[in-house]
């Protein structure tokens, strides 16, 4: 792949965040992104009408909440209709690339504040519905239409990293132990009690390997950030939160495209984009939040990222490196699995989380971090957002 | 086409073979393809077995989706004709029929 040339960008800043309740919503679709909008254009002490850009991440809204257009509709609710409102689609990566998109025209110097936001409204609908929903993801002619579901190609990666690693269905399911763990500190979590490994393991087979507990819930959810140039970010705020880096690739949309079953390319070359900027490595991380859309999703993701390892993963889940008080604490707004997953909002619910842990303000605070990553995932790895965080140590 | 063979498409400049047909060949974007017929033969690369069956599946769950490598070195994504046939990874298999559906079933050879 090219290299992007070197073209002058400007540090940007995230100055407010908001995030609703995730779980069963009696909201409509633009009314949970309002919610989580007006709290953080409050959080930033911005104006409305200082606003210049709306990036709105959303997947299923025009299938499952029968509604389109939600980036100007967005614009329009907030009195603030005259300015360019645009919608990003990459399935459960949709808000890291809203979230992106806001970053990068801040960074060129187009903007100087914007809003991204990222919602889904998906209780509303059957299972079957939203399973079908969400199997778009994938490639529906060459795979789904084989009767494949979106867990059920996860559940092919997960049999393949157990055969090729000799990773235990018990590893695994400690994955979901500890997400439901972290759960249990997060208010906005949609499940906040714990579970342990037995209980993962006999839970309802949905597509074998993978059980009920190594999923996430259908969920309904909206997260916003408001982000503005690092040098005017604390005129607005004491404590805002540097974007250091920032990586988004596309991989294979189908299994059968994989060169390797246990991983997904897009990460380490999306993770790899976002090193490079921000002059850090995995090592280097402090706190971490996953795209844990099914279990064996966050062991794949933090291999690829370079925390561990290939096959390395599910012991040192196991061990606890990746608890709260490991190394490398990781999804400690419980992720995806014990939080919830409107998938649209997933990717900017990962920045509220790391934003308010790098301010030390975090429900479920990790010790004293300066640096998190966030990793957004697109369907069976055709496409993923990386982005690394900082805390504003500095006086401006 | 014939009912009970997998057709790939072939390009005709690099030999890659791909399902499904594609106007461009995504090695070397050449857009002239020609139609083979593929043995059917391969060894389950992965699997798993569907219990909560998507709207747009027929099938009554719990049944076995596989990917398959085939002996020409390209994956298909079908499944076991029979469904309570064990799908461990490297198992040989073989094209049974292709169904009203277009769905690959395979049996366990």
């Amino acid at each position: 792949m090219s290299q992007n040339k070197k073209i002058s960008m400007r540090p940007v800043s995230i100055i407010g965040v908001g995030c609703t309740q995730f779980g069963k919503s009696d909201s409509s679709i633009i009314d949970l992104a309002i919610k989580s909008s007006v709290e953080a254009i409050n959080s930033a002490n911005v104006k409305y009408d200082d606003i210049q850009s709306i990036y709105l991440g959303n997947f299923v809204g025009e299938r499952l909440a029968n509604q389109g257009s939600l980036g100007a509709m967005l614009a329009d609710r907030l009195g603030i209709s005259d300015i360019p409102a645009t919608k990003t689609e990459g399935a459960c990566a949709s808000g890291g690339i809203a979230f992106r998109h806001a970053f990068l025209t801040i960074a060129l110097g187009l903007y100087d504040f914007v809003l991204a936001t990222g919602v889904e409204k998906m209780t509303s609908s059957s299972t079957p519905d939203v399973t079908a929903a969400l199997a778009t993801a994938g490639d529906m002619e060459m795979e789904m239409y084989a009767g494949l579901t979106f867990p059920g190609a996860f559940a092919m990666i997960m049999a393949s990293h157990m055969q090729k690693y000799g990773t235990t269905r018990e590893q695994i399911a400690s994955v979901s132990v500890k997400n439901h763990r972290n759960g249990t500190n997060n208010p906005k979590a949609m499940f906040q009690k714990e579970i342990n490994v037995e209980d993962v393991i006999t839970s309802r087979e949905i597509s074998e390997p993978i059980r009920l507990f190594d999923c996430p819930p259908i969920s309904d959810g909206a997260a916003s950030v408001l982000l503005c140039p690092t040098e005017i970010a604390k005129n607005f705020v004491d404590n805002p939160v540097n974007i250091l880096g920032s990586g988004h690739a596309s991989g294979p949309i189908s299994l059968s495209g994989m060169n390797d079953l246990t991983s997904f390319s897009a990460t380490a070359i999306a993770a790899n984009e976002a090193y490079a900027m921000s002059g850090l490595r995995a090592k280097d991380i402090d706190v971490i939040e996953v795209h844990d859309c099914f279990s064996i999703a966050e062991i794949v993701a933090l291999e690829d990222l370079g925390f561990f390892n290939k096959g390395e993963g599910g012991p040192a889940t196991e061990s606890g490196i990746t608890a709260l008080n490991g190394n490398y604490p990781t999804n400690p707004s419980g992720g995806l699995i014990a939080k919830g997953h409107p998938v649209g909002a997933t990717g900017i619910a990962q920045i509220y989380e790391l934003t308010k842990q790098l301010q030390g303000i975090s429900t479920n605070q990790t010790n004293e971090p300066e640096t998190a990553l966030a990793h957004n995932l697109g369907g069976v790895g055709a496409l993923s957002t990386v982005h690394i965080l900082g805390k504003n140590n500095g006086t401006k | 086409m014939e009912p009970n063979n997998i057709q790939a498409y072939q390009c005709n400049t690099c030999k890659q073979l791909f399902l499904p047909p594609k106007t461009i060949c995504s090695a070397c974007r050449n857009t002239e393809t020609t139609k083979v017929t593929l043995s059917g033969h391969g060894k389950i690369m992965t699997s798993t077995v569907v219990h909560i069956p998507p709207n747009y599946s027929k099938k009554a769950p719990p049944y076995t989706v596989i990917l398959v490598k085939l002996d020409e070195g390209i994956p298909v994504m079908g499944q076991l004709n029979d469904s309570s046939a064990q799908a461990l990874i490297g198992t040989a298999v073989s094209l049974k029929e292709i169904n009203e559906d277009g769905i690959y079933l395979f049996d366990v050879d």
